[in-house]
């Protein structure tokens, strides 16, 4: 492993504190992971409080050639922060402040290192709240969450997180520090906002994000419905959305595999369940309510609980929250998938993805995003088997393709990452991915940020 | 730039014949008293990139031309040598109405993708003027949008996925057709609003909605535009079922109702969608707020209502008028107030009557006068205002010779910088527009 040299380390000490720069081997450990099963260890760590140390450790990074990696919590579901060519690892985590917000115009101004809750729990106080919701927006910061354009079940009606965000302030690849957007959505200008987030920390360091806050609803209708088969609630949502109801969201949770272990050999009567929320004044949720169940009851729910209060609204949604968690009891490793296909091809999809852990001998559960289309696919396994990495690579290959060839994408929400680097050759010719090249040539940050992720492997050339 | 004959060689050599518009319609691209030497009207996405890459290899400027409803926006073009029209690709490519999506050509007109949706009973929430005439790809470019905007947001808000024709002669893509999608940079972002200076659009992938169940439009009239916009805040901050909400200036507001209007009175206009009980309940509430301000209500019939917002999108309309100005002040929401307090005694004190149209919840204030020369000073002088309230103002259509005089665009940026080397990384040969768009782009 190339380790930096001495004077690099004590440059950055300088620059972060002494404290805030680890480059013991048991200390870099630590920061190898993301919550995929991509693998880097950095040559030294730095965790900048402000703008400036940012600014000031990018600029050296980039005197001496060394890669830097933005990091926040390392949640991410796309090895986007897997420091796998080595380099910095530049974890914002102590950015944490909320710097403004200002319930009249409904914007929060925050530090990249901010977690996605906090952003949440301070907007509630003023009848507010922060939109996109990914189940990790218990540890989530900002910052990854724009990196990535992050998800989560509510974007069904919200929108992902670049609906969310107005403005950025950045740090270019030469240290100069650059804010994009604003508070103002209306100003103009080429929206660098709308590019940079979704980047992947290929174009350069976010150290602070404007959001858009909305009202909180007025009230709610939560409801979980148990299936026999997940092709019943798949059914069921298309039946939704083609008759015109968008609820706040549509999750389905899969489990056949886990119910046909436990049920001895029997038929399991309840393999998937769904949580369909719908959100509005009193008179929508009046009128929507029951509009959804019937549509679920009509596709052959087993059950239907509705919520009765914010007690158990929450327990639906911690169930689905804590989905990824339960399945590690099960074997050591797991794998998601983040294919996205045309709501209308679900039921085709969820057949699909059956099929291929079939052939692949793979034990697989599903918590997604129906409603947007977005498969979860989680392969869930014991990588110290031999060959159940490849298997479980290999499988997960031929759902993308799948999906795409529905007219889908490879990634709804998580980026593509080092994991689905080379995948994105099924959507984007050489010209599209030139093109892209170009942009962040533009920002000058092709040998700089976060070398190795997003773009296929081999180098896609630039036309001079 | 090459001289005409070879320019003309080479746009003839990338297109078929049938695609070279009528050398008598050249007047029909003026813009700012320029004419192209040539107008292209290209069938598909390979030839738009054909032209393009043949204008740039002969150092021409290309113009790219939807329904020409926002092209008296920007600065005085530095060059411009081909003019080249989309609308002929003008197909809806795919509706799947089950999927709630749309596939578009960029010259397809606004309302005639509006028609194509309301067979299923959807729409696409954009409501830019002159539907019948804006082209999705024009619509696209210029980011533009009407009173809609309150409830459904930007273009950028609803597009999926984009094609675009390049200088380099490639046809790119970016995103898809599905309703999440992070595979790539989101390139489609960087083409919405950027008024033709980096490609030219040739297809979008958007969102629709259901047509709402019931619609119903409701007028209130003020005494003075500081309690109309603190009525106009307070049903916002109820999150009802406003899907339009515009405050007009009496001048406005005269020119907007005809027969309702009510003399010298400001005017809060509110479109109101949804199912019925939220629609009526959301009138009831309103009332309530207007009344409690001491405002006078009125309520619109179905059809006078369409008209009535036909002509609040006019409004902002750029018209042939060489006299007519239009001023987009873009503020934060709680700046509209002091804003309109301080332009109506500016334009009085210019002795320019303004009739103004504002969207309070947005922090939009679009504002239209007519006077010659004097509006030079106007312009200044409420572009101050709104930078001091921390918002900025831009032209949106003016008399060329103030063009020559002003930036329309406003102050340069702090990003000015990137945003140059964005333009030159997709157009090395400043092809794209040059000169019409921020920091001279």
């Amino acid at each position: 492993m190339p380790m930096l040299p001495e004077s690099i380390i004590r440059e950055l000490q300088r620059i972060a504190g002494d404290d805030n720069v680890l480059h013991a081997p048991e200390d870099l450990i630590v920061f190898e992971y993301d919550a995929t099963i991509e693998r880097g260890v950095p040559d030294a760590v730095v965790l900048p409080a402000t703008t400036q140390e940012v600014s000031a450790v990018v600029r050296l990074a980039h005197e001496r050639g060394i890669p830097i990696v933005p990091r926040g919590s390392g949640t991410g579901l796309s090895g986007g922060c897997v420091p796998s060519e080595g380099g910095i690892s530049l974890v914002l985590t102590r950015m944490k402040r909320i710097l403004e917000l200002d319930p009249v115009n409904r914007i929060a101004v925050v530090e990249a290192g901010v977690i996605n809750f906090e952003i949440d729990r301070a907007a509630r106080a003023h009848g507010l709240f922060y939109a996109p919701d990914p189940a990790s927006y218990k540890s989530c910061t900002i910052g990854g969450n724009v990196a990535e354009n992050a998800g989560g079940p509510h974007c069904l009606a919200y929108g992902v997180t670049t609906n969310h965000v107005l403005g950025l302030e950045t740090v270019l690849a030469d240290g100069s520090i650059v804010e994009v957007g604003g508070r103002m959505r209306d100003v103009p200008g080429y929206d660098l906002t709308g590019v940079i987030v979704g980047s992947e920390g290929t174009l350069c360091a976010i150290t602070k994000v404007i959001v858009r806050l909305l009202p909180v609803p007025e009230t709610g209708y939560t409801l979980v419905a148990q299936f026999k088969g997940v092709e019943d609630a798949a059914g069921a949502v298309s039946r939704m959305i083609a008759s015109g109801i968008v609820p706040q969201c549509m999750e389905i949770t899969q489990f056949e595999s886990i119910a046909r272990m436990l049920s001895g050999g029997a038929e399991p009567t309840v393999t998937a369940s769904m949580i369909v929320e719908v959100e509005g004044l009193r008179e929508d949720v009046a009128e929507l309510g029951p509009a959804v169940r019937e549509i679920i009851e009509a596709n052959r729910a087993v059950s239907i609980n509705v919520a009765k209060d914010d007690a158990e609204r929450e327990a639906i949604w911690a169930a689905r929250r804590g989905a990824a968690g339960m399945v590690g009891r099960i074997a050591p490793n797991q794998y998601v998938i983040d294919g996205v296909c045309p709501r209308t091809m679900l039921p085709q999809l969820l057949r699909q993805v059956s099929e291929i852990a079939k052939k692949y001998d793979l034990l697989h559960v599903a918590a997604f995003h129906a409603g947007d289309g977005n498969l979860h696919p989680n392969f869930v396994f014991d990588a110290s088997q031999p060959g159940v990495v490849e298997r479980v690579v290999a499988a997960a290959g031929e759902i993308l393709q799948a999906c795409v060839d529905a007219g889908g994408s490879i990634t709804g929400e998580h980026g593509v990452g080092l994991e689905k680097r080379d995948h994105l050759r099924l959507m984007f010719n050489e010209a599209d991915l030139a093109a892209m090249q170009r942009i962040r040539a533009a920002f000058g940050a092709v040998e700089l940020f976060n070398p190795g992720k997003l773009f296929p492997k081999e180098a896609v050339a630039l036309p001079v | 730039m090459s001289d005409n004959g070879t320019l003309k060689a080479s746009i003839k050599a990338a297109a078929s014949r049938a695609s070279i518009v009528p050398r008598r319609r050249l007047p029909d691209y003026a813009i700012d008293g320029l004419l192209p030497q040539i107008a292209v009207s290209p069938a598909n996405a390979e030839e738009t990139a054909a032209v393009l890459a043949a204008a740039a290899s002969c150092e021409a400027a290309v113009i790219p031309w939807g329904g020409g409803t926002a092209m008296a926006t920007g600065s005085i073009p530095r060059r411009y040598d081909v003019a080249l029209d989309v609308t002929r690709l003008n197909r809806v490519v795919e509706h799947v109405a089950e999927d709630l999506t749309v596939v578009v050509q960029a010259g397809a007109r606004l309302q005639e993708l509006q028609e194509h949706l309301a067979h299923r009973g959807q729409y696409l929430p954009l409501d830019p003027p002159l539907p019948e005439r804006a082209t999705i790809g024009g619509i696209l470019a210029s980011n533009a949008g009407g009173p809609w905007r309150h409830a459904h947001g930007w273009p950028r808000d609803w597009l999926l996925g984009m094609r675009v024709a390049l200088p380099d002669g490639n046809v790119i893509k970016s995103g898809g057709r599905v309703v999440k999608n992070v595979a790539g940079y989101d390139m489609g972002k960087l083409f919405t609003g950027s008024f033709g200076t980096l490609g030219v659009i040739v297809e979008a992938a958007f969102k629709v909605m259901p047509l709402p169940p019931a619609r119903a439009t409701a007028v209130a009239f003020f005494k003075s535009s500081g309690v109309a916009v603190r009525a106009a805040m307070a049903l916002h901050a109820r999150n009802l079922r406003v899907e339009s909400l515009d405050l007009l200036s009496a001048d406005a507001a005269n020119a907007v109702l005809v027969d309702h209007a009510k003399g010298n009175l400001w005017c809060l206009l509110a479109a109101i969608a949804g199912n019925r009980g939220a629609v009526e309940r959301t009138l009831r509430e309103m009332a309530a707020i207007c009344t409690g301000e001491g405002a006078a209500m009125a309520s619109l019939a179905p059809e006078q209502a369409e008209t009535v917002w036909q002509r609040v999108r006019g409004l902002g309309l750029q018209t042939p008028d060489r006299d007519a100005l239009t001023l987009r002040a873009f503020l934060l929401p709680s700046k509209v107030a002091p804003f309109l307090e301080s332009a109506e005694s500016t334009a009085r004190a210019r002795d320019l009557p303004l009739q103004i149209d504002a969207r309070p919840a947005l922090g939009a204030v679009y504002c239209r006068t007519a006077g010659g020369e004097r509006v030079t000073v106007l312009v200044r002088e409420l572009r101050e205002l709104a930078g001091s309230l921390g918002g900025g103002l831009v032209v949106e259509a003016c008399a060329t010779s103030l063009k020559s005089q002003i930036d329309v665009w406003g102050d340069s940026r702090r990003d000015a910088g990137l945003m140059a080397r964005v333009k030159d990384s997709l157009d090395a040969r400043r092809t794209m527009s040059p000169g019409r768009f921020v920091g001279g782009l």
